[in-house]
């Protein structure tokens, strides 16, 4: 049986617009876009031109120090454009989709040895989807990871449940998990009562928990923390399937299933729909235009301002959307009751109705303070790290107390809960980023 | 409530910068958070929703906290009045309560006035916003003094504790003691005569009462009745619920568990620093009453003095105590303890919450520091040994070894086996070169392990040889490789670099 792991810290905030168990198809787009900025620590190299032709699984473009690392095209198509930046920058390489697919071979069957698996998954581009710890960026295939960690719990609010996505794709999940087992040791992180338990190839551990229980870098440090000198990889549990499928019948399929989800999402549900393909498409016609909204490529504590012009970005598993809130003007708001505000303060009377589902706009709903109260972020953190001390070893830039402190077991989106519910507003996931990204150059 | 957003719209360019009155730019700017939650909204990366607790409200709730005791301080200020006049029949309750508003609102408007004012400066200064911590630390100011307390000693004692105590650390959340502390100690320490002795808990500055004369009236604390060797002329049930002279906000037991209730039901203040501090308290007047240091209740101890409102209102500053969850019961624990360790023992102090907090203050960190070195050293030990298992497996030409389930000790004599043995096949190789650095590598691996784990001793015990026999294989190895080589040792090892397991690293110390 799985070993089960209790986790007591954390919050589960209840937001209105949770998508419904319903799957529909995206209206296909005219033209997808792959954003280079969604693999973070990768510095792009373009190896495709304007009016050049790709299959489905091409390389558009590879990681400039480790050329072998590929990002393979979600269409076959014409390139149409490679959208450029201040300073040359790569904003995305956008490809104009054919009428029928076609799709590169990378041939069937999950191969014996590691290396040959490893070696599939760099041409086909898929490694590009791996991610490592330390320093929570796209993974290098030089590395020998301790292990590859999965997590199939999506905790986040307005989350794409993944047990839900995974229905009907359980053999081609299998499949990724019994090829990724060949590189290293796999681990798979997996809610109480789920139907992945019984996943073979795999260490399952259940984990009970509020948010972020469900986050990796989370299961990480309870199963197998990072010391300084090792690497763990870390794979989307979506992202397995699209190995799976791979391997199941050699094509680079990266559709998702995506949640489509926010208040201000008329009919919230499941959206079929490639990576890289337009938000527009997506949620479509299905937002609410009574006032402004704030489209998000991700989940609202960890995603990305979008627009419904972006696409959507490689390790987005849902789309929400959310009043923006800037036009909202509350009297008194120190002293009044705010019944429609969501607070872990019992200050507020929202403790009081645990069931309620809150309509949350992206005000930040305070000034920026030093840290003033104590506790705030430990009681959302699920880790054996002293998230305060490790956010002012960061601020201070002092590596050796990071270091010594545990950055190289997190990632930023580990500190979105705490985030959330800090009320001096520190802007906590830019402050580890710029932690992860210091530390990563000193010791590059 | 419209007119008041039009208002402040109206007014806002005028302070903004480059405005006609920008020097008044933060002022405006605490008015306007204050009348409206600001509504700045998330970036593009980061959390895009937020929790809507800020530290303004969290820190009004402190004062809602207060009123209770605030209000019963008025009253009580009354209260003593008439008992020193002797006409407490005569004065109705409200009258009672006028009185002592009529004192009271003075040192709130000096303590606020002063403070903000120096804030609201500082933060034009700097160019900041307002932070609201003084709102708290304004309202304590008066709470604690002595009735008779002037307001120009007040005002005077509130800039020193405002700029010295928290301004040149950086503002709010950056001081190391509790302001409302430092003011009080101020008080304590430059004007001893009018913050303790007799004359100074009741106030005779108006005789609306009836005729007669309080001058020179003068009335003891509990706590001064005890350090003057006296018995204590109150009973248990005028020092819980306060109609004892004392610190305005100090005396009723009662109100200041209401505000307690009111902090921990909010989450404002740690209730592990309130139980714990009462722990402490409670323990330590224990001992002392029965080992006969003092007679008077141990649990009376709790009740009389700042005991309780220190406990709940100044032990619990978020900023100065300590912030690692379990150090807080250590914190809170050993403020109770200071504190009646020094009122009882020491006759020189009747009162001893001020100092033991802002003792405490000093030692926070420090029981920080252990939580989280504990916490760190757990880390490093972690890597540590992950790291000696590693290189033992890369060491060891046996790798049917199961490295992973073999204790700390057979992994270095593992490691020291591998040593000797390379040392022997060094001196029997034709390329003595090669070898004899790959044997240096690897005795100089286990030893720099040793000598950064202070383990040279344990060592020598475990496998019986000397630390010197251990520099003489060193030596040997170096008389291997040739002695002509060793100018050029740098440049060898560096060329050798590549062929070696697990590189030169070790020779570093």
């Amino acid at each position: 049986m799985a070993n089960v792991i209790k986790l007591s810290k954390g919050l589960d905030i209840n937001l209105k617009g949770k998508a419904a168990a319903e799957v529909v198809n995206a209206k296909p787009s005219k033209v997808y876009g792959l954003v280079p900025d969604a693999f973070y620590g990768v510095k792009p190299k373009v190896v495709v031109k304007e009016g050049d032709t790709v299959k489905a699984g091409d390389a558009l473009f590879v990681d400039k120090l480790h050329p072998e690392v590929k990002f393979a095209s979600p269409v076959s198509g014409k390139v149409t454009l490679v959208e450029r930046g201040e300073r040359r920058k790569v904003l995305s390489i956008q490809v104009e989709a054919d009428a029928t697919q076609q799709y590169a071979d990378f041939g069937k069957g999950v191969p014996a040895d590691g290396k040959a698996v490893l070696e599939t998954l760099l041409a086909s581009g898929l490694f590009g989807y791996m991610m490592q710890r330390p320093y929570a960026v796209t993974a290098c295939p030089e590395d020998t990871p301790k292990g590859i960690f999965v997590s199939a719990i999506s905790d986040m609010p307005l989350a794409a449940d993944f047990e839900f996505v995974v229905k009907g794709q359980e053999a081609d999940f299998q499949t990724g998990i019994d090829a990724l087992s060949k590189v290293a040791k796999v681990y798979l992180g997996v809610k109480p009562g789920s139907a992945l338990v019984g996943t073979k190839n795999a260490e399952v551990t259940v984990f009970k928990g509020k948010c972020p229980a469900g986050n990796v870098g989370v299961q990480i440090n309870h199963i197998s923390p990072v010391n300084k000198g090792e690497t763990v990889w870390t794979m989307g549990a979506e992202e397995v399937i699209f190995v799976g499928r791979l391997f199941n019948t050699g094509k680079v399929d990266l559709t998702r299933t995506i949640a489509v989800a926010g208040s201000e999402v008329k009919a919230p549900k499941y959206v079929k729909a490639l990576v890289g393909a337009k938000m527009s498409d997506i949620v479509g016609d299905n937002l609410s235009t009574e006032k402004a909204v704030r489209v998000i490529d991700g989940n609202p504590l960890t995603g990305m301002k979008s627009s419904l012009d972006g696409f959507v970005g490689a390790h987005t598993t849902e789309v929400t959307a959310i009043p923006e809130g800037n036009e909202t003007y509350e009297l008194l708001g120190w002293i009044s009751p705010r019944l429609n505000e969501f607070s872990v303060s019992r200050s507020y009377l929202s403790w009081l109705m645990p069931k309620k589902e809150y309509t949350l706009d992206t005000r930040v709903k305070g000034g920026h303070r030093h840290m003033i109260f104590s506790g705030e972020y430990d009681s959302v953190f699920p880790m054996d790290i002293y998230p305060e001390q490790l956010v002012k070893a960061i601020i201070a830039g002092d590596i050796d107390r990071m270091e010594a402190l545990g950055i190289y077991e997190v990632a930023p989106e580990d500190f979105a809960v705490a985030e959330f519910v800090d009320s001096s507003k520190v802007e906590l996931q830019r402050i580890v980023r710029e932690g992860l990204d210091m530390l990563r150059k000193e010791n590059a | 409530m419209a007119f008041i957003k039009n208002m402040l719209d109206k007014m806002k360019p005028t302070f903004s910068e480059g405005g006609k009155l920008s020097a008044f730019g933060s002022l405006f700017d605490a008015a306007e958070t204050f009348f409206y939650v600001p509504s700045e909204t998330a970036k593009v990366r980061g959390a895009q929703i937020h929790d809507a607790i800020d530290s303004k409200r969290s820190i009004f709730f402190v004062v809602i906290a207060l009123i209770p005791a605030i209000l019963f301080g008025m009253w009580n200020i009354g209260y003593q009045h008439s008992l020193a006049v002797g006409c407490t029949e005569e004065c109705c309750l409200l009258n009672q309560f006028l009185y002592g508003l009529a004192v009271m609102l003075p040192k709130i408007v000096v303590s606020y006035a002063v403070g903000l004012g120096i804030e609201v400066a500082i933060a034009q200064w700097k160019k900041e916003e307002v932070h609201e911590g003084f709102f708290v630390t304004g309202m304590l100011i008066p709470l604690i003094v002595p009735v008779n307390c002037p307001l120009w000693i007040i005002a005077i004692a509130t800039a020193f504790a405002v700029i010295f105590a928290k301004e040149v650390f950086g503002g709010t959340g950056m001081n190391i003691f509790n302001p409302a502390l430092v003011t009080r100690a101020f008080l304590f320490f430059a004007y001893p005569a009018m913050m303790s002795g007799d004359k100074v808990w009741v106030n005779a500055e108006y005789m609306d009462c009836i005729n007669g004369t309080v001058d020179g009236y003068s009335q003891a604390t509990p706590l001064g009745q005890l350090a003057a060797g006296e018995p204590v002329s109150y009973s248990a049930m005028d020092t819980i619920i306060g109609t004892i002279p004392g610190s305005i906000g100090e005396t009723s037991f009662i109100a200041i568990m209401i505000g307690a209730v009111i902090l921990i039901w909010a989450g404002i203040a740690s209730w592990k620093i309130i139980l714990s501090t009462f722990a402490g308290g409670a323990l330590m007047a224990f001992l002392l009453r029965y080992d006969g240091a003092q007679n008077f209740e141990w649990w009376e101890q709790l009740t009389v003095g700042g005991f309780a409102f220190g406990a709940v209102f100044m032990a619990t500053d978020p900023v100065t105590g300590c912030r690692v969850e379990a150090g807080k019961w250590i914190y809170g624990f050993l403020i109770g303890v200071m504190a009646i360790i020094i009122r009882v023992l020491n006759p020189g102090f009747p009162e001893g919450m001020m100092l033991a907090i802002l003792l405490m203050n000093v030692f926070a960190p420090l029981i920080d520091y252990c939580f989280v070195q504990a916490n760190i050293n757990k880390r490093m030990k972690r890597a540590k040994v992950v790291n000696l298992r590693e290189d033992a497996i890369s060491e060891s030409e046996n790798s049917s070894l199961d490295v992973d389930n073999m204790s700390l000790e057979d992994v270095l004599k593992l490691m020291f086996e591998k040593a000797i043995t390379t040392t022997d096949s060094a001196l029997q190789t034709n390329d003595p070169m090669i070898s004899g650095v790959m044997a240096f590598n690897a005795i100089g691996k286990t030893y720099s392990y040793l000598k950064e784990k202070d383990k040279i001793d344990q060592f020598i015990n475990l496998f019986g040889i000397s630390e010197s026999s251990y520099l003489n294989a060193l030596d040997n190895v170096m008389n291997q490789v040739g002695k002509d080589n060793i100018s050029n040792w740098d440049e060898l090892m560096h060329s050798k670099q590549e062929e070696l397991p697990g590189g030169i690293d070790a020779f570093d110390d």
